[in-house]
């Protein structure tokens, strides 16, 4: 089976082409000055040519659905709702933190992906191996529950855990850590800090899993996964 | 002729629209999704909000068109999508669904300047327009007079320098406590009233170049409602809104036919959502009769954004080849 995995959920436009679960073609572009929306279907369009696939070869889209950036995501969900339509193939959204703590999911202890999203807040989530769910789709747990807030808040709440843990993520370069904190040095690990994972590798894997268990998304109802309500609507809820 | 069909799509600002238009003259669909009522609230459009909405409606619009129209994507001969001017986030969200049909199906894509897909809303009732012709745009967002010289070739003589027309119409009816969009709630007062009642300014009106300027008036109207107040005498609203209405159709109506004079052009094609102000329409149509010009306007559900005008504008300009590639951006003005 041949999936497309789309990411656009931060500055990084990140395209894969596996068939059969291994990786046959990607494209990872990190530029603040070329937006998306100019470059995903050129980038598509020329991943296709080099390894001499057609459009009408993929048999369905995987794409990430948040958090991340607001604009990032529609433009990522816009293009593969379009493709998906257009080519009668299946769609499946797959959450940006999910994707990136399966691609770490061999460390041994907490997985603990973040996005920055704007100012020092983080989108985030805590994720647990599961000896358990070995077999199961995903073979993580998650202890915590996606969520968005200042470092210093993702800090306490790791530490309480008293567990070693493995961040990484999109943005982590601007994360200040207290390192004469002996606690924290010691259980709180960077694995990439600066290295921005991409994530449409594991979004395509999550994706053809789900197609082929017949669970693809309705395309008529699936929606970024915003986390926040837009400014407009805190502001008239808070009055 | 051989039949060409387009789909056209508007997401430039809160209305989500696709349409069906089958020659560039005849619509077979166009489905607009007003968000009016969720804007409402906040007395203008929130654009995350506008954004979000539009990527919920998408594809139950373009379904609808095409089941209405009673064809296939695959039936169309191009794409025709509004990429500027207008909010960014919301233009994103139509243009990325469009040139993502466009390369599935391996169809042209068109991109649409929404100003121009106002004044080709014309084409699709009045097949004796012809260029050249002066075209005055009006709505919320754009007051613009052009100079139409060929299909796809344009001059803008000039736009505002501060509020578009709307703007105002929105600004002092949000100011009077009377509702959003502002127009027709103003255009149904006005009936009632003396439009003669108070003289407001009208700045620019007589200036040598094409320009607007409405600010100033806004801000007589809001000083003289302030000052009605202040003297405890009680406002005639049908009167203010009758000589509001009529100091922004004078300087509208004015602008137009000097435009229209000063270049030599015999026809004039109104758009925009202001142009479904029955007060412009007629007073335009009776001060142009008087100077031999002739003037066209869309009907009035064809004045407010649609996907229709933008499906005609598309056809025109894939005619002349004057398609776009996938690497087309959005522009905001």
């Amino acid at each position: 089976m041949v999936i497309l995995g789309i990411d656009t959920s931060t500055d990084i436009l990140d395209l894969a082409i596996i068939r059969n679960g291994s990786l046959i073609a990607g494209y990872t572009i990190h530029q603040k000055d070329i937006t998306h929306s100019a470059l995903i279907i050129p980038a598509l369009k020329n991943t296709l040519d080099i390894v001499k696939l057609d459009l009408k070869n993929i048999e369905g889209i995987a794409v990430a659905i948040g958090p991340g950036s607001f604009t990032g995501l529609r433009i990522g969900l816009a293009t593969a709702l379009g493709l998906c339509f257009s080519l009668k193939i299946p769609i499946v959204g797959v959450n940006t933190l999910d994707a990136y703590a399966l691609q770490w999911k061999e460390f041994p202890g907490l997985l603990c992906p973040l996005i920055k999203a704007r100012k020092d807040e983080y989108y985030f989530a805590l994720f647990r191996k599961d000896r358990a769910e070995e077999k199961a789709q995903h073979h993580l747990a998650k202890i915590e529950d996606y969520q968005c807030c200042p470092w210093i808040n993702i800090q306490e709440k790791l530490l309480k855990y008293g567990e070693h843990v493995y961040m990484f993520g999109y943005g982590l370069e601007d994360i200040v850590v207290d390192e004469k904190n002996e606690t924290i040095r010691n259980h709180i690990h960077f694995v990439d800090r600066g290295q921005n994972p991409p994530g449409a590798v594991p979004i395509a894997s999550l994706g053809e899993r789900k197609i082929l268990n017949g669970r693809p998304d309705d395309m008529f109802t699936l929606s970024p996964f915003y986390l926040h309500r837009s400014a407009a609507e805190l502001k008239k809820r808070s009055r | 002729m051989k039949e060409k069909l387009i789909l056209g799509i508007e997401t430039s600002c809160d209305e989500t629209s696709v349409a069906i238009v089958k020659n560039g003259k005849e619509i077979l669909s166009n489905i607009v999704a007003s968000q009016i009522n969720i804007h409402r609230e906040y007395g203008g459009v929130v654009p995350e909000i506008a954004s979000r909405k539009h990527m919920e409606s998408f594809l139950f619009i373009l379904k609808e068109a095409l089941d209405k129209a009673g064809i296939s994507l695959e039936d169309t001969n191009g794409i025709a999508v509004v990429n500027g001017p207008g909010l960014k986030g919301s233009l994103l969200v139509g243009l990325s669904f469009a040139k993502a049909i466009a390369f599935a199906l391996n169809k042209p894509i068109i991109g649409v300047n929404h100003i121009e897909g106002h004044i080709y809303a014309n084409f699709l009732e009045h097949s004796n327009l012809k260029t050249p012709f002066i075209s005055l745009i009006v709505s919320g967002g754009h007051t613009s007079l052009i100079l139409v010289t060929d299909i796809g070739r344009y001059q803008v003589l000039g736009n505002t320098r501060d509020d578009a027309a709307g703007e105002v119409l929105d600004k002092i009816s949000n100011f009077l406590g009377l509702g959003y969009p502002g127009g027709p709630i103003i255009e149904k007062l006005a009936v009632k009233g003396n439009q003669n009642a108070i003289n407001f300014p009208r700045p620019l009106m007589k200036s040598p170049n094409f320009e607007f300027s409405f600010s100033g008036l806004k801000t007589a109207v809001i000083y003289f409602i302030k000052e009605q107040k202040n003297k405890n005498v009680s406002l005639n609203l049908d009167d203010l809104c009758a000589s509001f209405q009529q100091a922004v159709v004078d300087i509208l109506v004015y602008k137009t036919i000097s435009a229209a004079v000063k270049y030599n052009v015999r026809q004039i094609a109104l758009g925009g959502g202001v142009a479904a102000n029955q007060k412009l329409r007629d007073e335009l149509k009776e001060k142009a009769f008087k100077k031999d010009l002739e003037v066209f306007s869309p009907p009035k559900e064809l004045c407010t954004d649609n996907a229709g005008m933008i499906g005609a504008a598309g056809y025109y300009k894939l005619m002349r080849g004057m398609v776009d590639s996938y690497d087309l951006e959005v522009y905001t003005e």
